[in-house]
């Protein structure tokens, strides 16, 4: 089983590229389990089309010990499998603890087993790494790729960076990999280009330039991924495509984080003011 | 290395710091750091106990692909009086054992006036690793020992029985039994007079247990080995609680060992000596039994306490006189009987104060 | 190092230079400061030893927390106070009856005395995860439901800390609803580099809640407070004693065999005498700012010291006839001591000793 972590920076649309490149690898026959690791459990909201999902959280906090991995773990489209961590209202407790809670006990009730013949683990993480807890994911044992939606907006790019630089910690002692960017396309002057020479910076590969479509919003609407909603349409491929090279990626480094000046610069050279 | 509060909700990730201060040559060859996560907001004392004897497993047993003919026993959050008990009786049996955790000789050496960082006493490393490569696991209190066993099997595929603590007839008897068909081996006629001794005293003093009244505070291993222990001598456990969550199922295992009682039997898990207390004043007891902090209430109320269990801060012997096995059976039955006896003398008017009893 | 070792004769030099030796050089020269060897007569001045710094990882420091200093230190000998921990069960627990602070409630007439429970809001995984505001406002009505106390203390933990619950408010909201007074500390144990910025933050909390909320002024000519007693083993006890004795009358302890009555009265006192003063001199410093009380240093370890301190309040009130009953009840208490003493001292005499 492979466990692939997906972070980036807040809205840039995590969600919806993790779901619809699962329903990519459903698509291709693959079983596959999100673990969406956000507390506003919106990460298996199109996989589900819409299906209110109980957390983990919710759930522990209202059966007590007394937990089943069926009462978490829902299907989706394509014999997907959902979870949601959930977590608190914001502005109180504490989101990180309650992911490495959720995740604990999705290992406890045997949701990553053998038994379970998962071909992929999807860990939908919400924003940037802000805690320990938001780091869970991709500790020792669990995620072992990680990939980073980003676009040709400077924020996306300095939130990518500073991922990068959580992603050297885990992975000078543990096993945890960056295997790309996925460019997630605002229709920035010169993106794919930037985006390019910025993975090319890092270390690693833009592994998919996923194009803006409005047939993504459309889809979502109706709470569906592309996929599903217009199997037909150009957008679909693109995931599938993005799925196809996901499967067969074979590059996993350690990336190099860039000093703040270098991210400028790369910026005044490809984007902004080139 | 333990983990509290605060490092588990910042959400320190000590396997990827164990490994990076390997890797960084920070622990030299032939160390080890071992870690168990512990923060005080999930389950009690006890749950990071059971974790840290499973850590122990995690980090160390390894199989060596053959089976010695050793069994290892854990032996639960126990004195290091028991552990020291435990052990003879497997001796006595003539087993091999390797026992983890082992306090004994650590938590009651002795003062020699030479100091000594590490104690004579305790489990060693290297039987740790052996661990792996026992015949079998004998783990005496689900919530202590359950999950090291459980793991050990996993791991090793060491065959594991999981039991109750060996306390009283029927719980040494378990356990003697349980070795005696895991190793093939008899049981020795020197045992088998120590078990006679306890059915004597038991035989003796039974007019002394018959029918008393017990509120018992402590660990749900310990509180499910003395309920049933109590009950097999006459005696009524009417009030039980434990700080610590167990679970369901403990519970309807305690509440089994009680349910033909002929008075009515309070529980609560997890409960609090001041819900104890309570019930206390509503309806009173003739013993309490439980750690230091239930003497409050026996001086409250007027009522004889046995110390048994953990903390006990104001008394020595736990330490050294076992009230596991049966040697330890008739310990606990003369501690009973002093306990009873004694109040029964401070209360004897001058016309029926007796000599003999 | 073996007590054969130890009896042959070894210099104090010696045994700080080999406890030196075996620390790395960085950590050596810190560690160097916090060992200090004490000559006793001549005209040696006394070393200064290196206190109140943030422990060297990589040392093992015995020393409390912020909570330690604030919940178990200052507040935690006040009987009549509800002192209720706001964190997972460890620091309730672990807090709970371990200083050995004696009170004697039969001195309060409502024999109010909740030292005795252990008042924790047991926090688990779910209020870390979804907060512990809810969890805490239910501890307070509980407790005001079972003991109807006079004052409701709140003590926050390391992880309420992290989460933010705001235990202030949560205090405020609960004092309007109860009518009691309820205040909180925020004394997470991270705070500080020992227990003694809990120390600080219990005087400030002490202060503001509680200090001249009762400007009843009792009897007495020559009123005192004794501040940074906590009556460790019933020694407070003892000063009581022979307060009385002397003619002085005590209005409030900070805060061994106390009351928040004593507390709440404590300003109309004519002075403060000091005897921990890392613990309490906060309190001190702002009541001489805000009610002009003076405050004095005091020490009663040892009958000398305590004949020296009575003589030093006594010159306080520069009253002679205090000083002449202070001087007669020294007179009196001093043989059964010296007998003591005599008995004692010969096993004792040319001792070395190391004082951690």
């Amino acid at each position: 089983m492979r466990k692939i972590a997906i972070y980036g920076k807040g809205g840039i649309g995590k969600s919806t590229t993790t779901q619809n490149t699962v329903a990519g690898l459903a698509e291709m026959g693959r079983k596959v389990m999100v673990v969406g690791c956000d507390p506003k459990a919106d990460s298996t909201r199109l996989l589900l089309g819409g299906l209110a999902q109980r957390t983990v959280l919710d759930t522990l906090r209202e059966e007590g010990e007394d937990v089943d991995l069926a009462d978490v773990r829902k299907m989706g489209f394509a014999g997907t499998l959902c979870t949601e961590s959930g977590g608190p209202e914001p502005g109180v407790g504490c989101a990180g603890r309650g992911i490495i809670t959720s995740i604990n006990l999705l290992e406890q009730l045997g949701a990553y087993a053998e038994s379970e013949k998962l071909d992929y683990a999807f860990y939908d993480v919400l924003g940037d790494v802000v805690c320990g807890g938001f780091a869970m994911p991709i500790r020792e044992g669990k995620a072992q790729e990680i990939y980073i939606v980003v676009s040709g907006e400077m924020m996306a790019m300095y939130a990518a960076n500073n991922i990068c630089k959580g992603i050297v910690k885990f992975a000078e002692a543990g096993g945890v990999r960056l295997g790309g960017l996925i460019c997630n396309s605002r229709k920035v002057d010169n993106e794919k280009e930037m985006i390019g020479a910025f993975a090319d910076a890092l270390g690693t590969q833009m592994i998919h330039f996923v194009p803006r479509d409005n047939m993504v919003q459309r889809a979502e609407i109706n709470r569906k991924t592309v996929i599903e909603f217009d199997p037909k349409h150009s957008q679909a491929d693109e995931y599938r495509t993005l799925a196809g090279k996901i499967e067969n990626n074979k590059m996993f480094i350690v990336p190099k984080p860039l000093a703040i000046d270098e991210l400028e610069k790369l910026l005044i050279e490809h984007g902004i003011a080139a | 290395m333990h983990t509290t509060c605060l490092s588990e909700t910042i959400g320190d990730d000590i396997p990827q710091i164990i490994n990076k201060a390997k890797a960084d040559g920070k622990i030299p060859p032939g160390r080890y750091v071992i870690h168990a996560n512990t923060p005080s907001y999930v389950g009690s004392h006890v749950t990071g106990f059971s974790n840290m004897t499973k850590a122990m497993v995690d980090y160390f047993a390894e199989s060596n692909g053959h089976k010695n003919k050793v069994i290892n026993l854990i032996p639960g959050y126990s004195e290091p009086s028991d552990m020291e008990e435990i052990r003879r009786i497997a001796s006595l049996m003539g087993i091999k054992t390797i026992m983890f955790p082992d306090t004994s000789g650590v938590l009651n050496g002795p003062l020699t006036g030479k100091f000594k960082m590490y104690p004579e006493g305790g489990v060693t490393i290297p039987e740790l690793k052996q661990a792996g490569s026992s015949m079998g696991t004998v783990a005496m209190g689900r919530l202590a020992s359950g999950p090291a066993a459980r793991a050990l099997d996993a791991k090793c595929k060491v065959h594991c029985e999981i039991l109750d603590l060996p306390m009283g007839l029927h719980g040494t008897d378990m356990f003697v039994d349980m070795l005696r068909r895991m190793a093939g081996v008899n049981v020795p006629d020197s045992l088998t007079l120590e078990r006679g001794q306890m059915v004597d005293v038991i035989s003796d003093m039974h007019q002394y247990f018959y029918g008393k009244k017990v509120a018992i505070a402590g660990d749900p291993d310990q509180l499910l080995a003395l309920a049933k222990f109590l009950v097999s001598i006459d005696m009524y456990p009417v009030y039980m609680v434990s700080g610590t969550p167990a679970g369901k199922k403990f519970e309807a295992s305690l509440r089994e060992v009680v349910k033909d009682l002929p008075h009515e039997v309070k529980i609560k898990i997890p409960g609090d000596m001041f819900l104890l207390h309570q019930w206390i004043k509503n309806e009173p007891v003739d013993l309490l039994i439980g750690n230091t902090y239930l003497k409050y209430i026996a001086k409250d109320e007027d009522i004889p306490l046995l110390r048994y269990g953990f903390p006990i801060f104001d008394r020595v012997g736990h330490s050294y006189f076992p009230t596991m096995g049966y040697k330890g059976g008739i310990r606990l039955l003369e501690k009973i009987t002093d306990t009873l006896l004694d109040r029964k003398d401070r209360d004897a008017t001058d016309i029926n104060m007796e000599l003999v009893m | 190092m073996s007590v054969e070792d130890i009896t042959e004769e070894l210099s104090p030099e010696k045994v700080v230079s080999e406890l030196i030796a075996k620390y790395p050089t960085k950590v050596a020269r810190k560690r160097a400061k916090q060992i200090v060897i004490n000559k006793v007569g001549g005209d040696c001045e006394v070393p200064e030893i290196q206190s109140n710094v943030r422990t060297t990882p990589g040392l093992i420091g015995q020393r409390g927390c912020c909570y330690a200093g604030c919940k178990g230190v200052v507040l935690g000998p006040t009987r009549d106070i509800v002192n209720i921990t706001h964190g997972p069960i460890g620091c309730g627990f672990y807090s709970w009856l371990t200083r050995r602070n004696q009170t004697d409630a039969d001195q309060s007439p409502d024999g109010h005395n909740f030292m005795t429970y252990c008042f924790s809001t047991d926090m688990q995984d779910e209020q870390i995860i979804f907060g512990g505001e809810k969890k805490l406002k239910q501890a307070i009505q509980e407790a005001y439901d079972l003991f109807k106390p006079k004052a409701i203390g709140v003590f926050a933990t390391c992880p309420v800390g992290l989460i933010g619950d705001d235990v202030h408010s949560v205090c405020r909201e609960m004092k309007e609803k109860l009518g009691i007074n309820i205040f909180g500390f925020s004394c997470e144990g991270y705070k500080g580099v020992s227990q003694s910025a809990g120390h600080h933050i219990a005087n400030n909390g002490v202060f503001t809640h509680v200090v001249g909320t009762d400007d009843t002024v009792r009897e007495g000519e020559f009123k005192i407070n004794l501040l940074g007693e906590y009556n460790i083993g019933g020694d407070a006890f003892e000063l009581e004693r022979i307060f009385e004795k002397c003619g002085i009358t005590l209005v409030s302890t900070f805060s061994g065999n106390s009351t928040v009555e004593g507390f709440a009265n404590a300003h109309t006192a004519d002075l403060n005498i000091i005897m921990c003063h890392r613990s309490i001199n906060y309190v001190a410093e702002m009541m001489e700012k805000k009610y002009g009380l003076p405050w004095i240093k005091v020490n009663f370890i040892s009958a000398a010291g305590t004949a020296k301190s009575l003589r030093k309040i006594a010159a306080y009130f520069g009253d002679q006839k205090l000083t002449d009953r202070v001087e007669a009840v020294i007179a009196e208490e001093m043989p059964a001591v010296e007998k003591a003493c005599a008995e004692i001292a010969p096993a004792l005499r040319a001792k070395k000793l190391c004082c951690l």
